[in-house]
């Protein structure tokens, strides 16, 4: 890890502790999508664990191919909870 | 939904869809603030509540929008919870809080008229990206079956009455 940061650091002209914290910061946010993808926690609770809003949470999964949303199995327990509704 | 339904937003669902989206630039965010001031929105705070905290205790998966919006479910005792996450959907479906993603949503505001299936489809649409291929498709075919039904019916209508040419 210390071998990354220091070739990172060197082709980012950075210094090496900046260098480390963004490697860290990678693989927490890579982490978290994955936890994410797996409906693990939700979009709130990844935004709020990684400190950036919910939109840029949306905008992490749609860029790393990441589905969030429900499953069919979600979608039609939702049409059979709510057949009710609105009636 | 707005116009048939009492929409409950809570407090920290709005500061993280509408607030924090405005202040990073999000265009859906002011999107969402136009349609919810001109729907009549109604922001409320997050009463914790027993049943509510019971759940919540052994559920490190949700953050600040989901759990006060559990809290708000629970507390006022709504018909069903509005989203499409997954991880809380899981956390509603354990607690046995009824939950309606978007794309149900559509169908059934279609289902009961409130919007026509083509507005419907065209709200269907809109959301595609956002939502998982085999939703869309399911959803989609919902619609385009409620089209043929709406279109076969008026024509039974229209033979009863006499209008149909033979």
């Amino acid at each position: 890890m210390m071998a990354l940061a220091e070739a990172k650091s060197r082709t980012e002209r950075t210094d090496r502790s900046t260098a480390l914290r963004q490697l860290l910061y990678a693989g927490a946010e890579s982490y978290v999508l994955d936890l994410l993808g797996e409906g693990r926690v939700s979009t709130s609770r990844a935004a709020e664990v990684l400190g950036i809003s919910v939109h840029r949470v949306h905008e992490l999964a749609e860029k790393h191919h990441i589905q969030a949303g429900a499953d069919l199995g979600d979608y039609r327990r939702s049409r059979e909870a709510t057949r009710g509704l609105l009636k | 939904m707005l116009s048939v339904a009492e929409l409950l937003f809570p407090e920290a669902v709005y500061a993280e869809a509408v607030i924090s989206g405005k202040r990073e630039m999000y265009e859906d965010a002011f999107e969402l603030e136009r349609v919810l001031r001109e729907g009549g929105e109604r922001i409320v705070g997050a009463e914790k509540n027993e049943r509510a905290e019971r759940v919540l205790e052994d559920t490190p998966a949700l953050g600040p929008g989901e759990r006060a919006a559990l809290r708000v479910a629970l507390a006022r005792e709504a018909d069903a919870v509005l989203t499409d996450d997954r991880a809380f959907l899981g956390v509603l479906a354990g607690a046995g809080v009824r939950a309606l993603v978007p794309s149900a949503a559509i169908v059934l505001l279609a289902g009961r008229e409130v919007v026509s299936v083509e507005e419907a489809v065209e709200a269907l649409e809109s959301i595609e990206g956002s939502v998982r291929r085999e939703v869309y498709e399911a959803a989609m075919e919902e619609l385009v079956g409620m089209r043929e039904e709406r279109r076969l019916a008026k024509r039974r209508d229209r033979t009863r009455c006499g209008y149909r040419r033979v």
